[in-house]
């Protein structure tokens, strides 16, 4: 008998069989490249401009806008689906020099509830270089992100090495599931984004990196609503 | 509001929260829904602890603190009442106010001639001296003279004018000084000089104190004599100046450097040779060196002195190769000094390298002595920083200490922490760097035991083991702390307003104090209170909070300052914020203590969240701060990845460094104690760890006006 762990594994297992690849421990949330069924389309024309999809099923409505992926430093979302659950990634793509970042980022936890989280910033990891991960759920409705890079025996002083082109890097996993909300209106669509006055990346001259984010548009499942279909 | 009790009232909630469980919640007295980190186990206020470590050997400031002890030796004549002085004569400092009142004491030393040899004599240093002493009486009957010296041998001392004359001399304080005592047959004539002869030998210490701080040498290459006083000096007054011609006798293949207008040399007839140093300004500071010089500069006699001041480099050897950057470091450092303060005010500089056991440098007026090695550094090149340093110290004694002079022992910062101040200032402008001042303001706040603490301006201050560290190091960053107070061009006319009015005078620190008042036209008697009349530093927990604006779209931030030092100070907060998006800005923030406490609150309003708030980033204040909110390192009132990311960039920054088995100081400006948040004087991954653990916590709630 599987333990629930172990069946959702199972669950996540089959779903990247069938449509891409998530790894999955017995641990921890697995993280890994995107569900096609989530897409992040490219707009080569670059414009700037957040694309979006729409993705109903499941009860829940996802609207994804994400920026370009013209190789400009860029913090974005994907999602999964997962039963009643959305997973959630941040992933940070296109910055170079990297020495740390953070960001919060916030949701409506009237409707959503979000109930695990993991995190990774071993994307800045390196020979000599260890990542110190900053992962904390706020209770109102915040997720608290910091990832930076330390030499374990520092010297006095000295210049700071940033890491080399990220690209694709997931930061964090998240598990939301919708609140059940008798009194509220459902179909009411809420964010899951950045606070951008809560965003920081840092290179190596310490100067600033800007970053384009994207954001999540969701509409969670009425109460009641039917699980997503297994995957065979 | 008693502190104590607050503070363990509030460790106390946290304490029973953690036990509860309720990691995040700390309940009504904070404000609902606030959370708190515990604050790092072991001590109250971990920070707060001096560093019980010596500073770490070879590093600037270690070279600096050697100079400055050997500057201290020299002036200890000056600055050590041992000798009773007060009690024989407890009125004298009453009539000895300033130099312009010297002529109306009951008698004076006018000028002294004197010629002096030094040789070896069974491994023994020597030196022998005759004197023309000129004296005068202001008052009528003075018949009996008293006068201060080392200890001499074989004094003998004649009429000059064929007055009769009965002398005697004897050792005073357990043979550290010697007391002659004249008695003439008639009271001195009032208004007229009149002279006596006198002579005498002396055994010469040249290891007193340590190895390092040495009054004189007689190596292969330097016989010099720094501190030993081969002029007589008034028995009964503080300060004791007067003109003089000094004669040095050397071999003929030496020559000698003195402070004063050089000439000669002359032949006598025994072979040796004899050079003369006129000093035409009353001083009783002086010095001599013998050594195989080249002179670089202007050279020898009268003539040399024109409308200008003439500027010498007496060097030796292989050294003469660099004499030109030190005419050059010189002539710009008295230049720089005199669109500061008013132009050089002497015929002449002598700047004069003498042996390495010196420590450092000292400055007799007209005269720098320095230690041999300073010489080998070249512009761009090892050692030329410290070379600028001590050199730029040394030439602004030539304004501070002898032209404008301390009138006590707790004066001593018009002498020292101007000139290290100076120094400090010069560096800053001409190598672009801040660390003379940094260093200055580490090594007092860190490493001054409370014990040895004393009030810049305190009459014992000399007495403190910490004196360096006290009168130069904290001297200089108060000093700096003014300028940050009412700006520099302000301060530099302040004190050349006090140059001025104390040209060739006596001084006090309110003497400074009130010609800066002038110029600035504000009251400034609470900065130089708090200063100078009180010891420690400002000490504080910061917490800070950020409230929504919602109208205006920005943010309130205010920063509860909680002192934690037996009085508070009252401070100009730096304060640099920086956003997610938009130009940073910066801000002074006056912090005023309340009347009945030691809490205050300051308050901004933005035009949005700062991602960022940097409180006095370049260590301009002497202080040491502490987060109430240990974590919330950049005091945007959260402590969340922004602050890991802040602390990624100071990794390594440390106070306290293990080396050869022992642990030692070194004034790394790099270290910001906010950031230090297990307070081990060491910014390591550790401390990212700490930020990690307390993520989310914010500061508690404080009223914020």
């Amino acid at each position: 008998m599987l333990s629930p762990r172990s069946q959702l594994c199972f669950v996540l297992v089959a779903l990247t069989l069938s449509v891409g690849a998530w790894g999955c421990t017995q641990d921890s949330i697995a993280v890994g490249p995107l569900s096609a069924t989530a897409p992040t389309t490219e707009d080569a024309g670059g414009s700037g401009a957040a694309d979006t999809a729409q993705v109903p099923s499941s009860g829940w409505t996802v609207d994804v806008q994400t920026p370009p992926a013209d190789g400009s430093p860029r913090l974005y979302l994907r999602h999964a689906l997962d039963g009643q659950d959305l997973l959630v990634q941040v992933v940070i793509d296109g910055v170079d020099d990297l020495v740390g970042i953070a960001a919060h980022l916030r949701y409506d936890h009237n409707a959503l509830e979000l109930v695990e989280s993991d995190g990774d910033a071993s994307f800045l990891d390196s020979l000599t270089y260890r990542s110190k991960l900053l992962l904390h759920s706020a209770p109102d409705g915040r997720v608290l992100l910091g990832a930076a890079r330390l030499l374990p025996e520092p010297p006095l002083g000295g210049p700071v090495a940033g890491a080399k082109a990220i690209e694709d890097a997931t930061w964090a996993t998240l598990r939301f599931r919708a609140r059940a909300q008798p009194d509220a209106s459902t179909g009411d669509a809420v964010e899951i984004g950045f606070d951008p006055e809560h965003l920081l990346a840092r290179v190596s001259t310490y100067d600033r990196v800007q970053l384009a984010v994207g954001r999540l548009l969701v509409t969670p499942p009425a109460p009641g609503a039917p699980a997503a279909a297994e995957a065979p | 509001m008693s502190r104590p009790g607050r503070r363990t009232t509030w460790v106390g909630l946290c304490a029973v929260a953690a036990a509860a469980g309720l990691a995040g919640i700390v309940g009504s007295a904070v404000g609902a829904g606030a959370a708190h980190a515990v604050l790092p186990t072991g001590a109250s206020h971990p920070a707060l602890r001096t560093i019980d470590a010596p500073v770490l050997p070879g590093t600037a400031l270690d070279r600096r603190m050697k100079a400055a002890q050997a500057e201290r030796a020299m002036h200890r004549d000056h600055h050590h009442h041992d000798f009773g002085v007060w009690q024989a004569n407890p009125d004298a400092a009453a009539t000895w106010a300033d130099f312009s009142k010297l002529e109306g004491v009951e008698w004076s030393i006018q000028h002294q001639d004197i010629t002096v040899e030094v040789w070896v004599e069974g491994g023994v240093p020597r030196i022998a001296g005759e004197a023309t002493v000129t004296v005068r009486a202001e008052v009528e009957g003075i018949t009996e003279l008293a006068f201060r010296s080392e200890p001499l041998e074989g004094v003998d001392v004649q009429a000059v004018d064929g007055v009769a004359l009965t002398w005697g001399y004897d050792n005073a304080f357990g043979g550290q000084a010697g007391r002659l005592l004249l008695e003439r047959a008639e009271p001195l004539p009032v208004g007229q000089n009149v002279d006596f002869r006198m002579a005498w030998q002396a055994k010469l210490d040249c290891d007193d104190g340590s190895s390092l701080l040495k009054p004189c040498s007689f190596g292969n290459t330097f016989q010099a004599v720094m501190f030993f006083r081969y002029f007589v000096q008034r028995w009964d007054t503080l300060h004791s100046p007067f003109t003089s011609v000094l004669h040095v006798l050397t071999p003929p293949d030496r020559a000698a450097a003195a402070p004063g207008i050089p000439t000669g040399p002359q032949s006598v007839p025994d072979g040796r040779i004899v050079w003369h140093f006129t000093q035409n300004e009353r001083t009783s500071n002086a010095g001599f060196s013998i050594a195989p010089y080249d002179l670089t500069g202007d050279g020898l006699g009268a003539e040399a002195v024109k409308d200008k001041h003439a500027l010498r480099v007496y060097t030796v050897g292989n050294f003469k190769s660099r004499a030109d950057g030190f005419l050059e470091l010189v002539e710009d450092a008295v230049a720089t000094y005199g669109d500061w303060y008013g132009a050089f005010p002497w015929p002449q500089l002598n700047v004069i390298q003498t042996f390495d056991g010196l420590g450092g440098g000292y400055a007799p007026l007209g005269g720098v002595f320095m230690l041999r090695d300073i010489f080998g550094a070249q512009p761009g090149g090892q050692g030329w920083r410290g070379a600028v340093e001590l050199t730029a110290h040394e030439v602004a004694h030539q304004w501070w200490g002898n032209l404008a002079r301390p009138w006590t022992n707790g004066d001593v910062a018009l002498s020292e922490s101007m000139a290290e101040f100076t120094s400090c200032l010069y560096t800053e402008k001409r190598l672009s760097s801040r660390s003379q001042l940094l260093g200055n303001n580490l090594s007092y706040a860190w490493t001054v035991d409370a014990d040895h603490d004393r009030p810049v301006g305190a009459n014992n201050v000399y007495s403190s083991p910490a004196y360096v560290k006290i009168v130069y190091h904290k001297g200089a960053v108060v000093l700096d702390m003014l300028r940050h107070q009412i700006g520099e061009e302000s301060l530099l006319a302040g004190i050349a307003n006090y140059a001025s009015a104390f040209d060739r005078d006596y001084a006090t620190i309110s003497d400074l104090r009130l010609a800066i008042e002038e110029v600035v036209g504000e009251p400034l008697g609470w900065f130089f209170d708090q200063w100078f009349e009180r010891k420690g530093m400002i000490r504080a927990e910061l917490s800070a909070s950020v409230t929504p604006l919602p109208e205006s779209g920005g943010a309130r931030w205010a920063l509860r300052v909680a002192q934690l030092s037996e009085q508070p100070f009252r401070f100009k907060l730096p304060v640099r914020f920086e956003f997610a998006s938009g130009e940073p800005m910066s801000m002074d923030l006056e912090v005023l203590p309340p009347d009945d406490g030691f809490v205050s609150v300051v308050s901004v309003d933005l035009p949005a969240a700062p991602i960022r708030a940097r409180v006095d980033g370049t260590r301009v204040l002497l202080r040491r701060f502490t987060g109430l909110n240990p974590g919330d390192v950049n005091l945007d009132g959260l402590v969340d990845g922004a602050d890991l990311v802040e602390l990624a960039f100071r990794n390594g920054r440390a106070i306290a460094v293990d080396y050869g088995g022992g642990q030692y100081f070194v004034p790394n400006a790099g270290y910001d104690e906010l950031y230090d948040v297990d307070a081990n004087l060491r910014i390591l991954p550790d401390d990212a760890d700490r930020i990690i653990e307390f993520a989310g916590a914010s500061s508690p709630i404080f009223d914020a006006p």
